[in-house]
Formats: C-alpha cells, structure tokens, sequence
C-alpha cells in the first residue's frame, strides 16, 4: 500500500461502516436509584438531550430540580420539582417519589395539594405535561440522597434519580442557640475580574522597580488562593447571575437565572424551582443581619442574588419587591400564588447602590430631577419614598444623607448614575466609575486634563434638573465611592445585629465588569483599586476580630490581558507613532504595510512595547492612596480582550466612557471614539447570514465574559477552608464549615467526593418540609 | 480480480485512487442517510427573559420548516442525526438562529428554542 494514503484508507474505511451505537435505549436516566452508572452518560459527553445536556429520562425528558449534584447544607430550603418535558398523549401521572429509597409519594402530593395548582406549585398550562413543585424543603442531617421520581407517562412508566450532598450545618448545636466560629463575613465580588486585571491594578496602584512590585495590594495580601470553575448549568460563559447565585446556594443554575432551576413552564419566571441562598438562610435561623453594597443598580444579577428568585434576571421591579419582602398584588411582585416565595425571602437591611427606577415612581419628582432619568420609573408603587420607610428602613441618595443615615436602623440607599449625555458607556442606572467620580473630586486627571476641562462634560448643569447638584461634577462628588458605602453598611450592621449577633455582606465592584465590556481598561483598573481600598478597610477594621471572614473572587473574568506598554505622550503628541492612517475615511483601507515603507499604515501598530520593550509604567500616586494621580502617566500600561467587536483605539484613555462601536453593529467602531486609532478588528457575532456559521440575528456591540476559573482569595477565621481548585458550587457549602469552626482544609474531605459531606445515606425521614 | 489482486501487489497509484474514492462516497452515502438512524426533534418556542411563548413561530431546519402550534410546540420528524443551525422566525420579532445536535440514539430530541438563551444578551440587564 502506497504509505501516503494508508491512513485516508482506514479513515474512509471507518467512514463507511455504520455508525456504532455504544449506549443503547434505556428508559432510566443516568444515575440510577442503586447508583450505577446507566448506559446512557451523564451530562458530560452523552449528549443526553440535544439543546443542552442535562440529566433526564430521554423519552419523556423526565427531570427533577434541583439539579443532581446539587451541593446542599444541612437545613437548607430547596423546592423539589418532578416535571416531563415532552407532551404525552394523556396526562401523565406521578407514581412515586423516594427518598433514599423511602416512599414520600403521598406527603410530595399532599403538599402540592395544599400549595394548590399554578403558580405556587408551577403547574403547567397543558395536562399533557407533568409538573409539580413541593415549596422550602430540606435535609435535616448530613449525607448523601438519592431522589427517585417515576411518572406513568402513556402506560409506560418513566423514571428519575438525582443525587443531593448535603453537607454539614454551618451550626452544629443548630437549634441551641450555639454560636457561630464565625460571626462576621463580608464577601466582595469583583464583576469580571480576571487574573489579569488583579495583576494590572497591582502595577498601576503599586509600580514595578527591576522586576519588583512595589507593594501589594491589600488583595494580594490575603491569607489563602484558589481557582474557582465558573461554568454555569448551561453555558461554559456564565452571565452574573449564576455566577454570583451559585457561590452562595451550591446549585449551579442557568444563564440569567437568580437562585432558581430550569422548569417546563417559561411563560413565568417567577414561579420556577427556588433554593435558598446563604443570605436567607442565615437570617431565617440565626437571626443574622444581612446587606448587599454594590455600584451597579441595586436589582443587577449580582447584587440581586443574594435575596431574589427569578428565571429571568430583568424582573427588576420583582426583583426590587423581593429585596424588602414586600408582597402586593396589582405590583410587579404580587402577593397571590407567592406564599412560598414571601416565605423564603428575606429582606435584606442594608441597601446601597444605584437604579431608581427600580424603586421609585416615574411620578417622583427625584427621578427626573435627582437622578437624571429622562422618562423612567415604577408605574405601581413607590418602593423608595413610602414602601421602605414603613418598614422601618432609613432612606439615602447622596453621600451627606448616607453619613446622616441613623445606625439603628435598617438602610436603603440608591445613589445617582452616570448620566452625562455625552458618555454612552454606563447610563443612569449605574454608578459612574471610580475615575471619573475621582476626577470630580479633583484626586485624578487625564492626561492632564481636571474636571473643569470642557471634555469631561463636568461643569455643565445636569440634564434634567439640579436636585443632585449644581454641575455634573457636584453630582458625581456626592456619589459615594465604595470604601464610604462598606463603611457605612458595617456601621449599620454592627449596629443591627448586637454584639452577640452576626451579619454577611455582599460588596460588589459592577464597573469592573461593565466598563470592560465597552473596553475601558483604565476604567477597569481605577475600578479594581477602589475595591481593593475597600478590601483594605474591611481588613483593617472588621478583619481584625477573630470571628471574621472575608472572601474576594469573582464571578467570571473576561478576556482582557496585558499585552505591553505605550508611551501616551507619543502618541497624543503626534511624535514617533503618530496617530491617523489606520482608516481615515469612511471606508475601511485595511492596509499591511512593510518595515521598508516610510509611510506605514497603522503606526499606532509600532505603538506597543512589548516583550523586551515593555519597560515599567510610570503611575504616580501623590497622595499615597493607592489610586493613581492619572490615567495615561508618561509610560501606560495596554490591555486588549481576546474577544471584542470591532472597535479602534489610539491606547489614551476616553475622557467619558463610550461604547466601542457604534451601538448597532458589532462590525462598526464608534465614530466618536479614537476615529483615528487602530483598527481592532472583532470576532464577536455581527447578523445572521443564512446558511452561515454564524447564529445569532443580533450584534454583541461590547466585550463578552469568558470562561476562564477566576481566583478566589479568602482571610480570617477559617479562610485555610477556601484553598485548592474547586467548582463555584463549593463555596457556600466551605463558608458553612468555617461557620462551624472546622479549620483544616483537609477535614472537609469525608470520604465522598463532596465537599464536608459524610459518607452516609441517611434515612429519607430526614427530608423536612413535606 | 483486479482489485484485490492490485491491492496484493501494491496499488498503482491511479487505480488506488479510484479505490478510495469509492469507499469515501460510500462512507459518505451512509453518514447522510437519513432513515438509517433517523430521530424526531421536539421543542418549544419561548424566551424565558421576557416570559412569553410563540405559537405561530416559524422553525426552520434546513429545506424543512414547520410552525409552532398553539402551545408554541413543534416536531419535526426523521431528522438525520448531525450539527444543525436551526431558523426560528417569529412574527413582529427579528429572526434568530439556534444550534441543534440531533443524536440518532434518543427516542426524541427535546430541544427548547429559547431566545433568552440562543439570542445574544440584548442590554446590560443581560451580562
């Protein structure tokens, strides 16, 4: 045989013969109730079902929720959902339910009966589906459960199994009024931030001299690091929802979801199967404090999760309702076919943040005139200016109302956005960004340039009236930045929940997320130095007691690097990589020039140092703050995104956030931004084309997530728990045993691959709530 | 015959090439055969973000098309298994493309065609 093509024979020869089935027909899903292994693979590599994989029977898409696998604490509320997910040609009919091989089929159906039909029990509109949900379960002692459903589906019956570890109670004399190893636990969030954007802020906020860093960061200094996966149920790219949900619930949960599973009934996102979230479940048997501080809009994915259930993270004004617990019908969040869910949130008593709109009537004067909506607001109830009060909570919407906010009592703060009609990058909704607050409070220039420059769009009025200020930079000044929150919101806590009481609170940094989705890498930086001030203040303050736990991660990253350096003075000067050139016209002349040609086409190109060239930036920090007194010094850092739409850049830093392209295609760079910079050309979806490899109709216009494991860094009691590399569902599940006082890593290793679950199968009796 | 006896011998180029020609198209003739492990599709019209279904919805899967019943469902029956981008076109709304594995080995395929989740985020509520 001719060697050449021996090997194309074989590969035809292959070809040729039928496919092999390696797994035949089974009825059963893939764990089966002894637990082994079916015929048909699990999740991974069996292609169970074809729009996502998962774990259902495969004739009838039989599925339990939650999910198998599920990491559970030991008291931890969950609703149990049996549903079908291809219609039979009669009603299907639940046969049994067991638990570790008890039956629970007549206390499953008594309570869905006494929830009754619909809403509270997630009833499917068509009879020809099965699907019933018993509301606040739990497992009352440790171990593993095999929950088996069977449903009689066409004369056939079809059958289930998930698998739930259930890990050690965060109490261990739960029910004595033991206390807590741990009474203090503040978890900061930095949206989007990836590896590379820690090591940035350390070079900008630090500077590197012969190879050293000049100082850490109060993150650098952590007592313990790990790689957390980020993937989510259903998307190797979680959004911030599940990836900030499933930190604090153990259930890995789909794309947009907040603490909530897949159901059969997607016309409500409100009624899906629910767990109960850290936050809730400390408040509900402790009696703990709990707070979210974020920058973002308070009813964002992030903030959000820490006391909302939802399939769809855009019911903000449910969402808003769920953060008070306030249950009405004619709102958004009504009180009817709701009683299980009012039953498991718990309102949260500190409050800080941004989006009125979420909590305030269009009606209310502030929202036009305070915080520059043009035409925004509830259209049912005015959560901010009378809901909240009556419920005892202090309300704030600037820095001096904050400071003057009592201590002993619960607080609602939501703060201005950025709003200048000339930016295009972050809106009324959010916060502005930790540059642009500090440029107006005259702690930052760019390139020179102070809040007074006409092209910061600071000295002009507000747009729609001067409720927050006099100027747009007076409004910005009166945004609290983040350290002021925190402290803030531990005052309050501290004050709330007694000497003898615990708190938990969730800190986010948004903006590193969001201004680098519309690549503002400086953005980003100055963002990740103003968390770390805060990290640096819990550390000095709340890290000092010994029942204290602080935990920083994120949620994902996203696909920024550091690439080089650049010499901004250079550039803006026209000097030896003068700008222009790139495109200049209205077309795209996407040139490759030569070395030899004198007039190269992309100068800026030449613009980067890089590998040997890539010399140490010059950030200088005058006060010693931590924070750079400038944006773009004489030499700057250059980050790019490995994934991005196409966008052009000249490597100085915008001086308002703008949007990379022109807001409708992924495919056309902002004619505002950089118009004479490089060319960067993208890769992100622009339209369908028919027949095409592409998928999607719509342009993705900003940066994407990624999905790289995001390092998680944790100090204080029990902080040794969080080292190693682990799913983002373990997380919650290792705060409960440092909770518990256990303290060696190595402890939490029971036999099973599970995170401190004991190797045991506990009697079904032990499942509470039915 | 000559082939084997070719074959034996070490093949001629020319004729080893008519060789694997053969066995490719037939190779291929079986991959595209579409009754040999033909599967059905199931799923429904919906997007979960803004809790609505889409009876009426037009489903698209290369030269077949079906639309969604009254309960945003549709089926489309003996599909050969393989990597699909399928066409969902929805009256008043824009057209989106979807991915769907077809796998001869399930008795059906369920696959939910959720804008919310096959369409790109649509604003910051979304990232």
């Amino acid at each position: 045989m001719d060697f050449r093509f021996r090997h194309t024979v074989i590969a035809a020869a292959l070809l040729s013969l039928p496919t092999i089935s390696l797994a035949g027909l089974d009825d059963d899903a893939p764990f089966r109730g002894d637990g082994k292994p079916n015929a048909v693979q699990p999740v991974q590599g069996g292609r169970v079902l074809a729009d996502f994989p998962t774990n259902a029977e495969p004739s009838t898409g039989l599925r339990i929720s939650p999910p198998t696998g599920t990491q559970l604490i030991r008291g931890q509320r969950f609703d149990l959902r049996v549903e079908t997910q291809i219609p039979a040609k009669q009603a299907p009919e639940l046969r049994s339910v067991t638990i570790n091989g008890r039956d629970v089929t007549a206390a499953f159906k008594a309570k869905v009966a006494a929830q009754g039909a619909g809403l509270e029990s997630g009833t499917p509109q068509s009879p020809l589906f099965f699907g019933a949900t018993a509301r606040n379960l739990s497992f009352d002692r440790e171990g593993t459960y095999k929950v088996t459903a069977v449903v009689s589906v066409d004369g056939l019956e079809r059958s289930i199994t998930n698998e739930f570890p259930v890990a050690a109670s965060p109490f261990p004399a739960a029910g004595k009024g033991g206390k807590a190893a741990v009474n203090r636990v503040v978890f900061f969030l930095g949206d989007g931030m990836g590896l590379p954007i820690r090591t940035a802020a350390r070079i900008v906020g630090k500077g590197v001299h012969e190879g050293r860093a000049q100082g850490g960061l109060h993150m650098d200094r952590m007592d313990h690091y790990a790689m957390v996966h980020t993937a989510s149920f259903d998307s190797i790219i979680t959004d911030s929802a599940p990836g900030m949900a499933t930190y604090i619930t153990g259930m890995k949960q789909p794309n947009n979801a907040l603490n909530v599973s897949v159901d059969n009934t997607p016309e409500t996102a409100l009624d899906n199967p629910r767990i109960e979230t850290l936050w809730e479940f400390l408040k509900r048997t402790r009696g703990w404090k709990t707070g979210v501080v974020t920058d973002a809009f308070v009813t964002d994915a992030t903030p959000a999760a820490v006391a909302a259930h939802s399939r769809a993270r855009s019911t903000r004004t449910a969402i808003a309702q769920q953060m008070l617990g306030f249950y009405q019908d004619g709102t958004a969040q009504p009180a009817t076919g709701f009683k299980a869910l009012a039953e498991l949130t718990q309102p949260l008593d500190v409050i800080l943040g941004a989006g009125a709109r979420d909590w305030m009537l269009k009606s209310n004067a502030d929202m036009k005139a305070f915080y520059q909506y043009r035409d925004d607001g509830r259209s049912d109830v005015d959560l901010f200016a009378s809901i909240a009060p009556s419920r005892g909570y202090a309300t704030a919407r600037n820095l001096s109302e904050l400071n003057a906010a009592p201590d002993n009592k619960p607080l609602l703060g939501i703060f201005s956005g950025e709003f200048r009609t000339t930016s295009s990058g972050l809106g009324a909704d959010n916060i502005p960004g930790a540059l642009d607050r500090r440029v107006a409070r005259g702690l930052a220039t760019i390139r020179g340039k102070g809040v007074a420059a006409p092209e910061m769009g600071m000295s002009v009025a507000p747009p729609y009236g001067t409720g927050c200020g006099a100027t747009v930079a007076d409004c910005f000044r009166a945004v609290p930045s983040k350290v002021e929150m925190v402290k803030k919101a531990v005052s309050v806590l501290d004050n709330l929940a007694g000497k003898s009481g615990g708190w938990i609170l969730m800190v986010e940094q948004s903006q590193t997320d969001k201004l680098g989705h519309t690549l503002e890498y400086e953005r980003v930086v100055f963002d990740a130095l103003e968390l770390d001030e805060a990290v640096g203040w819990v550390a000095s303050n709340v890290g000092r007691r010994v029942d204290a736990l602080t935990v920083l991660t994120a949620d994902h990253a996203q696909p920024e690097t550091i690439i080089g350096v650049v010499l901004p003075g250079a550039v803006a000067a026209g000097g030896p990589t003068p700008p222009g050139g790139c495109f200049t016209g209205a077309e795209y002349p996407i040139m490759l020039g030569t070395m030899g040609e004198a007039a190269r086409p992309c100068p800026l190109q030449d613009a980067v140092g890089t590998f040997n060239d890539a010399t140490f930036p010059t950030y200088r920090s005058s006060r010693n703050d931590g924070f750079p007194d400038d944006s773009d010094p004489d030499i700057k850092l250059v980050i790019e995104d490995g994934g991005r739409p196409t966008y052009s850049t000249n490597f100085l830093t915008n001086y308002q956030p703008l949007e990379p392209t022109d807001g409708k295609s992924a495919a056309v760079p902002n004619p505002k931004r950089a118009p004479d910079g490089l060319l960067m050309t993208g890769n992100m979806p622009t339209r369908t084309i028919v027949g095409g490899a592409n998928k999607t109709e719509r342009s993705v216009t900003v940066a994407p997530h990624s999905g790289d494991d995001v390092v998680l860094s944790a100090s204080g009691a029990g902080s040794a728990l969080f080292a190693g590399s682990y799913e983002n569902s373990d997380v919650h599940v290792r705060i409960s045993a440092a909770l518990a006082g256990v303290k060696d890593r190595r402890a939490l290793d029971r036999g099973t691959p599970y995170v401190n679950v004991p190797k045991s199968s506990p009697d079904g009796k032990f499942l509470k709530g039915l | 015959m000559v082939l084997s006896r070719s074959l034996v011998v070490g093949a001629p180029t020319a004729i080893f090439r008519r060789v694997l020609a053969v066995l490719l198209i037939a190779g291929l003739a079986v991959l595209a055969a579409p009754t040999a492990q033909a599967a059905d599709v199931y799923g429904r019209v919906y997007d979960t973000m803004r809790g609505e279904l889409y009876p009426g919805a037009r489903v698209e899967l290369g030269t077949r098309a079906v639309v969604a019943d009254d309960n945003a469902q549709y089926w489309l029956r003996d599909v050969a298994p393989g990597a699909y981008l399928i066409r969902v076109v929805i009256p008043g709304r824009r057209e989106v493309n979807g991915r769907v594995l077809v796998v001869a080995r399930q008795p059906t395929n369920i696959v939910n065609l959720d804008l919310g989740r096959i369409d790109p985020p649509h604003d910051e509520d979304e990232y």
